[in-house]
């Protein structure tokens, strides 16, 4: 999807008919940046918001959580004013977005439309309209909402909508993603990069397995139809199990929605919207800390092997002292080899050839010399283990001190976690306790849907776990049953059919693994360079690779191969999320350029002038398209020479208010831009 | 004392799963496991011959020099400093098996019994139980370590 222009009427501040055109590299000059500028209160959210509404038709950002939906007018305020005074007809608002897509070209327009009752907006969801222009030049043009959804949302698939199209704030919650969130992310995902397809195949021939195994245990007997019906058992039980799992999830989703559902109708009571408000900042800590906590968890596992060295210090530090002391008496390395003596012993004769009597002093003192000495590969052995202790001796304090550490912080986070807790149980009992009596009601009521949730992850934790596990017999067992063919020689029709099916749906799911695996380590690699790109100097000597987990959830690892991300501060995640985002991206498109814009909201505002500078002079390569929303403190002449320099910027809007409630759009010539901007001494 | 890489390290089958579940998990990889075991069993002077019940678990290579470095500390000092003993690696490994094995079922009585359930004769891990099963190792070795200083 590439975006070419924005047209507005009468939506948010942008009263009457404004319109932005985006730079895109149109006939190759490379042009792709486009920079929107205000003051704070100018409408750059609006913009973002714009393109949220035309798209999906969502009316509310999460920034809205607290705004009372009748507060939120998407409809220019002063023009209704102006309506309910004249003609008292409701103001016809629109969002029209045109945008390319694989070489279609697309015209979306979607409406509402708003009036002023006495005093109260009234707003009402107008038409939606999508023409679709081919490259033949024949155009379609669609009026069916669903019909219009589900083309947008194959473009730009609404559970990845947010990696592409953020604001500053929110891009670096996507490190902090709640589970919904990630399980959202992760079906997203798997449909962008087609991982679906291949599991419609594994599931099919999952099937035809099945059917051929039924009939093979009918016909078998023995240890060999023992071990068919052994497979024929673990293969039931995993599908009973993940249909539970699917009717879980579903309850699991169920119970978040009437969750969000409560809080909505708590929101609308004013006199708790204070305890509201603490009590969405304490979830949002507990869910911070319990993060932390399980990094820590992690980061521990990654510790327990060099710390096991210290339960055998003593040991060591015994065989070591005792090869170091032969070295301080100079037993070690022999002066001469134990083999020249015992050589000399045995002939009775000197190296000078004088001869030597057994009874003779001499004699004494070679044998004692002898005692003293030891042979080559042992004296060998003695001082390369002598060299490795000491490099293990070298750590023992560190180990100590990590896991000293560790554990400390692990305590604090659990204090801390108790403390929020504590807390949050107050809160909710202010809550029910509240002299609202719908209040206490829907609060008791919410505390019943997150008890049943809680039981619910529980039981799908655990139901995983079963997963995994009978997946592992099941593997061994499939490989005793291979060996009993070939023992046993069974080569009729009906077993060659069913083994060949098993060795289908074996190789479909080792690839679908293998793909994955693959997926997510090329997006780990990628996403880690590009950090490394990204990050500041300092940075880059602590953190070291990205690492996309199983669920398609973040991590960063420290030098030291541990995971950091509970560690890292905000402005970190940020860069940390937007290499992943353009790590993703061109593993979605296969090592070419990836056709998504990349639309920030204001998302300097946490970064250092280290970051931002590396941002505005990589960003533009990375992208096809970046549509830049900036504050006049974030976009200074520095930042504007930057981009300058990178030549691919290509147009500049300027949002300028115009009296109360209303802002003009006025385009600048890039060349032109640095009069408007400020000039700052930082960086 | 070559530090061989071409060792299968052999582990009680009993132990099988377990071990699985433990790596990742508690620690990063099998070697770590069996590492932390074997010096488990030599501190508390307890070793059990595997017997017939030995099951190739991970090949000597994944062995850090650091791990092979305690492993022949051990088998030196309890053969009173015997340094020919770390000849041959094979000797040491399967020295090294036995205390393993000693040092898993001290873990099992001693850590990891709250945390496990039943099911035939292969100890697992009670998931929904031993989240903080990795603190709980790392305290128990800083416990140790304790006592030692």
């Amino acid at each position: 999807m590439i975006l070419s222009k924005l047209t507005m009427k009468n939506f948010r501040q942008f009263r009457g008919t404004q319109h932005i055109e985006f730079a895109y590299d149109l006939g190759g000059n490379g042009k792709n940046v486009t920079v929107i500028f205000g003051e704070n209160g100018r409408g750059k959210t609006s913009i973002f918001r714009a393109i949220m509404f035309c798209l999906y038709a969502e009316h509310r950002l999460s920034q809205d959580s607290r705004v009372d939906e009748k507060e939120l007018y998407l409809v220019n305020y002063p023009e209704m004013e102006r309506a309910a005074c004249d003609n008292k007809k409701p103001v016809d608002c629109f969002v029209e977005l045109e945008f390319s897509h694989k070489g279609t070209n697309y015209t979306l327009r979607r409406s509402i439309l708003g009036m002023l009752d006495e005093g109260e907006v009234i707003q009402q969801p107008g038409d939606v309209l999508l023409v679709q222009r081919t490259k033949d030049g024949n155009a379609i043009t669609m009026r069916n909402p669903n019909e219009i959804d589900k083309i947008i949302n194959d473009i730009l698939d609404r559970g990845i909508r947010e990696y592409f199209l953020f604001d500053g704030e929110k891009i670096e919650r996507l490190t902090r993603a709640s589970s919904e969130q990630r399980k959202e992310i992760s079906r997203g995902l798997r449909n962008l990069l087609n991982i679906d397809t291949l599991e419609t195949a594994i599931k099919a021939t999952g099937r035809l397995k099945r059917t051929l195994d039924a009939e093979l245990e009918r016909r078998s007997t023995g240890e060999f139809g023992r071990l068919i019906k052994q497979l024929r058992e673990n293969e039931d039980r995993r599908t009973e199990l993940e249909e539970k799992i699917t009717r879980l999830e579903k309850e699991i989703d169920l119970a978040e929605q009437e969750k969000r559902r409560v809080d909505k109708e708590l929101d609308k009571i004013r006199e708790i919207r204070d305890l509201l408000d603490a009590r969405d900042n304490l979830e949002a800590r507990e869910n911070d800390l319990g993060n932390q906590a399980k990094s820590l968890l992690l980061d521990m596992g990654t510790r327990t092997g060099k710390a096991s060295l210290l339960l055998v210090k003593k040991s060591i530090n015994r065989v070591f002292d005792h090869v170091d002391q032969r070295k301080q008496n100079r037993e070690i390395p022999s002066e001469i080899r134990k083999d020249l003596i015992e050589r000399i012993l045995s002939e009775k004769k000197c190296i000078c050839g004088r001869e030597i009597s057994t009874e003779s002093e001499a004699f004494s003192h070679i044998i004692r010399w002898k005692n003293r000495t030891t042979d080559v590969a042992t004296e060998d052995s003695m001082l390369n283990l002598w060299r490795c202790l000491s490099n293990v001796k070298s750590h023992f304090g560190d180990v100590v001190m990590n896991i000293e550490t560790i554990l400390q912080r692990y305590a604090l986070v659990k204090n801390d976690i108790e403390t929020t807790r504590k807390k949050l149980k107050d809160i909710n009992n202010k809550i029910a306790s509240s002299e609202r009596a719908d209040a206490a009601k829907l609060e008791k009521h919410r505390q019943n849907i997150e008890s049943k949730r809680i039981k619910l992850e529980t039981e799908y934790s655990k139901i995983k776990e079963e997963l995994a596990i009978l997946k592992e017999e099941y593997t061994k067992l499939s490989h005793q049953r291979e060996e009993k063919e070939r023992e046993e020689g069974i080569k009729n029709e009906l077993s060659k059919r069913a083994t060949l099916a098993l060795r289908t749906y074996d190789a479909l799911e080792s690839v679908h693994n293998e793909f994955t695996q693959e997926i997510k380590k090329v997006i780990g690699e990628s996403a880690t360079g590009l950090f490394q790109e990204l990050i500041d100097k300092e940075s880059q000597k602590t953190l070291s690779q990205i690492v996309v987990d199983d669920d398609y959830s973040l991590q960063i690892l420290d030098r030291g191969g541990r995971p950091f991300l509970a560690n890292i501060s905000a402005g970190q995640r940020q860069i940390m999320s937007i290499a992943f985002i353009v790590a993703l991206a061109k593993a979605a498109a296969k090592g070419e350029m990836f056709e998504m814009p990349l639309f920030m909201d204001t998302p300097f505002g946490r970064l250092s002038y280290e970051h931002r500078k590396n941002l505005l002079q990589s960003i533009p390569g990375f992208a096809s398209q970046w549509i830049l929303l900036a504050t006049d403190t974030e976009f200074r002449k520095q930042e504007a020479e930057l981009l300058k320099q990178g030549r691919q910027w290509g147009k500049f809007y300027l949002l300028k208010g115009q009296g109360a409630g209303t802002t003009l759009i006025n385009e600048l010539d890039v060349a032109n831009v640095f009069t408007v901007l400020r000039e700052d001494m930082e960086g | 004392m070559n530090m061989s890489g071409d060792i299968r390290v052999k582990t009680d089958r009993r132990y099988r799963i377990l071990y699985n579940e433990l790596k990742n998990f508690v620690v990063k990889d099998m070697h770590e496991l069996f590492f932390l075991c074997a010096c488990i069993g030599y501190r508390a002077g307890k070793s059990k011959p595997l017997g017939s019940n030995g099951e190739g678990r991970f090949w000597s290579s994944t062995i850090t020099p650091e791990e092979y470095a305690c492993f022949y500390a051990m088998m030196i000092e309890e053969n009173d400093m015997n340094f020919s003993v770390i000849r041959e690696d094979k000797t040491v490994i399967a020295r090294m098996e036995e205390y393993a094995n000693g040092g898993m079922e001290i873990l099992l009585e001693e850590l990891l019994s709250d945390f496990l359930v039943t099911s035939g004769d292969e100890p697992r891990l009670d998931h929904s139980h031993s989240k903080e099963l990795p603190k709980i190792i790392l305290n128990f070795i800083y416990e140790q370590i304790l006592e030692i200083v």
